[in-house]
């Protein structure tokens, strides 16, 4: 075994290394992520974790200030439909993330003015002309991802209510 | 066995170099996509669709599920003014008025990143739960048990601070680095 040989290998191991953690490194940590969300409620139904705390937490850097609903999804067979109630007068989003971890969009209180949301999550590429009426279409990147909704409590008088609230949102294929 | 060993050398030292290639082209040597303010430090990239690989991984190891920089800006304290880490060995103090935002909160994690325990579940303080003061100066006592007013546990370990800003003003998204935050202040430490 030759020098060159030798430094070759490590050159092209050192090369494959740092170009498979580059681009599966996302992808994966994505993954692990869902995976966790995932073991709550399955894929392509509503989690309703308790209010995060000391006892409970699971999920790192996770607010204590917020109710949180989790929708693990996978499109890749059927479009996904998400509803959800808005709460009036605190802070409420609902996240759309794919799985190369990008916030592709985000829907708050303030963008939703109807009092809800209703949509339907496709594959990127699908015609939309199946969408339920009232709902609005977006297109996820990858066909799997989540959607993660944050609604503020933004008073410990109203837990109940917006708890109430929370529990309304639902997701599943069509 | 001396030609095994040999290929086993090369697989190590090349898995080493690839690994910490790799960390340093993405967490070392990344472009300036974080900005300081006082002890507080953002991310920029937090929550955006990156444009080349190495933010993609960065993105999904430092801030995975943040959002946007319009929807919610996240600073972070680990340290204070003077550059030493946050230790429950130390009380700390918040001060200034309320940030520019819709709403915010200040949250405490362990060296795990993990809300810390305390007796009165005392994990954070925030826009709806802090008492100001009549000019709307606003004190956050960080103790390890909590006490004190607006008060944070901090645990009796390591800690770091998240200051989230829901719906900032467009001032405060577009200079994140000239904002109004809280300043800290360094107390008493204990042996």
């Amino acid at each position: 075994m030759s020098i060159v040989r030798w430094l070759l290998a490590v050159v092209v191991v050192a090369a494959l290394t740092h170009g498979a953690l580059l681009y599966f490194g996302p992808s994966y940590i994505m993954s692990v992520a869902m995976g966790r969300a995932s073991a709550l409620a399955g894929v392509n139904a509503m989690a309703y974790p308790p209010r995060p705390n000391a006892a409970n937490n699971q999920i790192v850097r996770s607010s204590p200030d917020l109710l949180y609903n989790i929708c693990v999804y996978d499109v890749s067979e059927k479009p996904l439909l998400l509803t959800a109630e808005v709460p009036p007068g605190t802070y409420w989003s609902a996240a759309f993330y794919d799985l190369g971890t990008n916030n592709y969009r985000v829907i708050n209180d303030r963008q939703a003015t109807t009092g809800g949301i209703r949509v339907l999550v496709v594959k990127s590429g699908t015609p939309s002309a199946a969408t339920p009426a009232g709902a609005e279409t977006i297109a996820s990147p990858t066909d799997r991802g989540l959607v993660l909704i944050r609604t503020l409590i933004n008073d410990e008088a109203n837990v109940a209510a917006i708890d109430a609230a929370r529990q309304k949102a639902t997701c599943r294929s069509l | 066995m001396k030609t095994a060993l040999k290929w086993l050398s090369a697989l190590v030292l090349g898995l080493a170099l690839g690994l910490g290639s790799l960390w340093y082209m993405t967490l070392k040597a990344a472009p300036a996509s974080s900005v300081r303010n006082g002890v507080w430090v953002t991310n920029l990239e937090a929550g955006s669709a990156a444009n080349d690989a190495y933010s993609r991984l960065r993105i999904a190891i430092t801030s995975i599920l943040a959002m946007s920089r319009s929807e919610t800006i996240y600073f972070e304290a680990a340290t204070d003014a003077g550059g030493e880490r946050l230790t429950a060995a130390c009380d700390y103090t918040l001060s200034g008025p309320a940030p520019d935002a819709r709403w915010w909160s200040v949250t405490a994690y362990g060296p795990n990143e993990m809300l810390i325990h305390s007796a009165g579940e005392r994990y954070s303080a925030s826009a709806a739960s802090v008492e100001s003061a009549a000019d709307g100066a606003i004190s956050i006592a960080l103790t390890p048990d909590g006490s004190g007013p607006n008060g944070i546990a901090t645990g009796n370990d390591g800690f770091i601070l998240l200051l989230r800003l829901y719906n900032p003003s467009e001032g405060l998204a577009a200079a994140p680095d000239a904002a109004r935050l809280f300043t800290l202040t360094k107390g008493s430490c204990r042996a």
